[in-house]
């Protein structure tokens, strides 16, 4: 299959996604080389218990033992600082890919070619779940290695469906930046308006832990279908992936539409 | 017949900001190079860039190469070269790179005239777009445009930034092209550049077309900026003489310096001339404004789009 766009997008994205995987590689290893450290201490794990059940939750733990290799990843890695990193990345080229082409005028030279609006959408599309995907991959392998090494006794299905998750989140964010930016042609609103929106998914999915009877709200956030329920420690639930995945798909397809009707800035 | 290069029926686009095009009719045959004309904010750059379907018509249709903008235009893209007015390349590639990108992006069409193009120009393709000038730039710009040899290319305005050797090279270029029964379009700003190079110029104007006419007969009917000095005395003279030729306008005096505008031919303002000693005797094309002008004068409706 030809896919022009995906690979200029790939070339160009290259060194960057080198230092992305290095970053998150070098986050895990410090993570979990503490892990040992932690789980030996003695009064760890009641200083722990002692935490305000609301600090817990927003580690994203509630009521896991984080003595155990899994309940210690959910709260130091897949409570927050892994969902970050993906969609940080993701909604960065998502808003760059169209919009910021447009901004800098590049978008007129290519679309000169003949080549299909809803194909630059796909390509891009693609360019931004695989660069979720590879950070995805990235924390899989090094939590593989490292897992024998400091004993994480970890379930290899649970690691690969709190990843996916996480990548699916990662895909949605990217995809709504990518699709908003399609549609408005503005990189800054782009950003602006998805930062927004992971803000909200994020509190969405938190404050029912706080605050008693909200438990409905999580049910409209994709940050909860991407990281809730401490997959890593209970396993996944799979049908979160398939709604976030439905989502992803619904977002870009929205994208496509807007962008192949507007007229293109200069 | 053969297929029109271009058409547009009752094109009109509008958008938000800035002006766009109104009511545009226009028959561009092919084989030839057609120069579209006007000021910056005329239209040109929105007209060109709706035959690439970048912008939509707000009403009417423009067709390229007897296809839709709109409905074709993937096989209206495929089959020509663009160069655009503000030219955004990959900064981080090389020249070799952007050329192969474009390439690339036409599968079927591989970019066999690439070598002789980048010869010609002589484009610089081994150091990144970032570290070029803009005339260098636009050598990439015209390679990318033409390498794939399309039947028709589109350049807006496409010899700004380009030193005098290059653009004598792209002229000769041109007429390669018509040569070839290749179709070329391309927009400017000056006068004199589009009729160096042009077979027929449409000249447009907030968003209207004001007129087609070959380069022969805007030569012929070619505005002139005249200045005649003439001996000690004698210039209330000239004027009374002059004002008598029909093809002279703009009639004015400073002492023996008498200063005139000719919309025709030229003879009659010689023949009256030999009634006076000329000393000296200057005259020199008008440019576009006054071009504008003298096609305008009492060819549109006053009040109209203000």
């Amino acid at each position: 299959m030809r896919a022009p766009v995906l690979a200029r997008a790939i070339g160009d994205r290259r060194r960057s996604m080198l230092w992305w995987s290095v970053g998150v590689a070098a986050y895990v290893v410090l993570i979990v080389a503490v892990y040992p450290s932690v789980r030996d201490a003695s009064g760890m794990e009641e200083l722990l218990d002692q935490y305000p059940e609301s600090l817990r939750a927003m580690m994203g733990i509630g009521d896991i033992d984080l003595g155990s290799g899994a309940g210690y990843l959910a709260a130091e890695l897949f409570g927050f600082m892994v969902p970050l990193f993906v969609v940080i990345l993701a909604v960065g080229g998502g808003a760059d890919a169209v919009a910021g082409a447009e901004e800098r005028g590049a978008l007129d030279l290519l679309l000169s070619h003949p080549v299909a609006r809803r194909a630059v959408m796909l390509q891009h599309g693609a360019v931004v779940a695989l660069q979720s995907l590879t950070l995805g991959l990235v924390v899989t392998f090094v939590l593989l290695v490292a897992e024998p090494v400091v004993d994480l006794d970890l379930s290899f299905v649970n690691l690969v469906g709190t990843v996916l998750g996480v990548v699916l989140l990662g895909v949605l964010f990217g995809w709504t930046a990518l699709a908003l930016g399609a549609a408005l042609g503005s990189k800054g609103l782009a950003l602006g308006v998805s930062s927004a929106l992971v803000a909200a998914a994020y509190v969405a999915a938190t404050l029912p832990e706080l605050v008693d009877g909200l438990e409905p709200l999580r049910w409209v956030s994709p940050y909860w279908y991407g990281t809730g329920g401490t997959p890593i420690a209970s396993g996944p639930t799979w049908w979160y992936a398939l709604v976030l995945a439905g989502a992803a798909v619904t977002v870009l397809a929205a994208g496509i539409a807007a962008f192949t009707r507007r007229d293109l800035a200069r | 017949m053969t297929t029109l290069a271009v058409r547009a029926e009752q094109l009109t686009v509008s958008y938000r900001h800035g002006r766009g095009v109104v009511g545009l009719e226009l028959d561009v045959p092919g084989g030839e190079v057609f120069g579209f004309l006007g000021p910056n904010g005329a239209g040109k750059t929105t007209t060109i860039r709706t035959m690439l379907d970048l912008l939509r018509p707000t009403s009417g249709r423009i067709e390229v190469l007897g296809l839709d903008s709109h409905a074709d235009t993937i096989e209206v893209r495929a089959r020509t070269g663009y160069l655009p007015g503000d030219l955004a390349l990959p900064e981080r590639l090389t020249g070799q790179e952007v050329l192969d990108w474009s390439a690339s992006l036409r599968p079927g069409r591989p970019p066999r005239r690439r070598d002789e193009l980048v010869e010609r120009f002589g484009a610089e393709l081994h150091r990144p777009v970032r570290q070029l000038s803009r005339g260098n730039r636009q050598k990439l710009g015209l390679v990318m445009a033409f390498q794939h040899d399309p039947e028709l290319v589109v350049l807006d305005e496409p010899t700004s930034g380009l030193d005098p050797l290059v653009q004598d090279e792209f002229q000769r270029m041109l007429r390669d092209q018509v040569a070839q029964g290749r179709s070329t379009f391309l927009s400017s700003h000056s006068l004199d550049e589009v009729q160096r190079v042009a077979d027929r110029v449409g000249i447009v104007r907030e968003g209207r077309l004001v007129t087609v006419e070959t380069v022969e007969a805007l030569r012929e009917r070619g505005l002139r900026r005249v200045t005649a000095t003439v001996a000690d005395g004698q210039g209330e003279r000239a004027v009374a003489l002059l004002g008598a030729v029909a093809a002279v306008t703009e009639l004015g005096r400073d002492g023996d310096v008498v200063s005139f505008a000719v919309g025709g031919a030229f003879a009659p303002v010689l023949a009256a001339l030999s009634g006076v000693e000329v000393v000296d005797l200057l005259s020199r094309s008008a440019d576009l404004d006054e071009v504008f002008l003298a096609l305008y004068r009492g060819d549109v409706p006053t009040g109209e789009r203000r």
